[in-house]
């Protein structure tokens, strides 16, 4: 009896990993930048949501959506931590993100965070082209050239990258009006 | 038809969104969206994606993040010590409210200053100090990453953030994570490089870095 009380919470943590896991480190990660203070971050993620599983209410949210809000959480206190720590030893973290002040500058992260993760989700055609001709500003006769398309081509598969990436916000949860 | 000419257009609509259209097809186009609804709510929709471009930079999306692969692994683990230990004190507690023994042993062990604990692990002790009226105990279990600490406590401000460190016998503290204070017994589990056999000292500070916890260990 014990044990499968065990074994289901042990489940319930390797179900939620698989399904948000990477996405959580990838966000800690971005923010905090260090791996092994991501890695804490979602680690104590994890066991905060798992001590708290019984109050968790699938009508008020989606796991995710209860995931992030607690990460952010820890993020924010593993960067306050940061800003009145006493010195370390050697081992202690460096590298972690100087500008995580406030719930503000984590609310800027996300947001941040939630485009790179809908740009990754995008096929490598189209976040090719988007880089191409948005982040590095080249004409698209330049990158049609390179890629061995026709400048059409490469208007239209900026077009379809830019609905796949409002399908991909979408599924993050972006919210225009922030 | 009509269609198919707003699906030529689709591609300049995309240009214009993002203002790289030159004059000649973004004229075109625009002269399209004036009189087609749809392309009009359709260069909406990619204006309102575009203004989303701009928070992303280019250096993160080009680095690609992945976790160790044993981290599910090691928050299952910590989940099972915890839960393994929980359960450990909760059946602790029974024992002590029915023989009334344990409490009295507590309060003993509070008075030393001193606490011994064996190579490889030890049950919970109390901290020799604790101010702010915390109750606290502690146990320390050696592992392959250095020293495990169970930590157990309340008392402590809920409101505020508790660093855990060790101390070798040089007095180089090492980092064992931080933690909330709580209002009611509560276990948590830390971490800390420090093998076990080379800690001589557990304590904790608060943010304002005063010692709150403070255990020496007796080898």
């Amino acid at each position: 009896m014990t044990m499968r009380v065990v074994d289901a919470d042990t489940e319930w943590i390797t179900a939620a990993y698989a399904a948000h896991g990477r996405e959580l480190y990838r966000f800690a990660y971005r923010s905090l930048g260090d791996r092994g203070l991501a890695e804490e971050a979602v680690q104590t993620t994890y066991l905060r949501a798992w001590r708290a599983a019984d109050r968790f209410d699938e009508q008020l949210g989606s796991l995710r959506t209860w995931l992030f809000a607690i990460i952010r959480n820890v993020i924010v206190d593993m960067a306050r931590a940061r800003n009145v720590r006493p010195p370390l030893a050697a081992d202690d973290n460096v590298g972690m993100g100087a500008e995580l002040h406030d719930e503000h500058a984590i609310e800027r992260m996300l947001i941040s965070w939630q485009v790179e993760e809908a740009l990754r989700k995008l096929s490598e055609d189209h976040r090719v082209v988007l880089i191409e001709t948005y982040y590095r500003a080249r004409p698209y006769s330049d990158v049609a050239a390179e890629l061995g398309v026709p400048v059409g081509t490469v208007k239209s598969r900026v077009y379809y990258a830019l609905r796949a990436l409002r399908l991909a916000l979408d599924e993050l949860g972006w919210d225009d009006a922030r | 038809m009509r269609a198919d000419e707003c699906r030529s257009f689709r591609g300049e609509l995309a240009s214009v969104a993002l203002d790289r259209s030159e004059d000649d097809g973004r004229a075109r186009a625009l002269a399209h969206v004036d009189g087609c609804a749809d392309c009009r709510h359709e260069l909406s929709e990619l204006r309102r994606t575009v203004r989303a471009l701009p928070a992303a930079s280019l250096e993160h999306l080009d680095t690609d993040y992945m976790p160790s692969t044993d981290l599910a692994d090691r928050i299952t683990r910590s989940a099972r010590e915890e839960r393994h230990h929980t359960r450990r004190r909760r059946g602790r507690r029974a024992a002590r409210v029915l023989a009334g023994v344990a409490a009295a042993a507590i309060v003993a062990l509070v008075s030393f200053a001193w606490v011994r604990v064996d190579d490889t692990s030890a049950a919970f002790q109390p901290f020799a100090t604790a101010q702010n009226g915390a109750i606290a105990t502690f146990g320390l279990e050696k592992n392959d990453q250095g020293t495990k600490i169970l930590l157990r406590q309340r008392g402590l401000d809920p409101a505020r953030v508790y660093w855990l460190w060790l101390t070798d016998a040089s007095g180089q503290r090492f980092s064992a994570g931080t933690f909330r204070g709580t209002a009611h017994d509560e276990t948590i589990t830390l971490q800390s490089a420090l093998p076990l056999d080379q800690t001589v000292r557990v304590w904790c500070t608060d943010s304002d870095t005063a010692v709150v916890l403070d255990s020496w260990i007796q080898r």
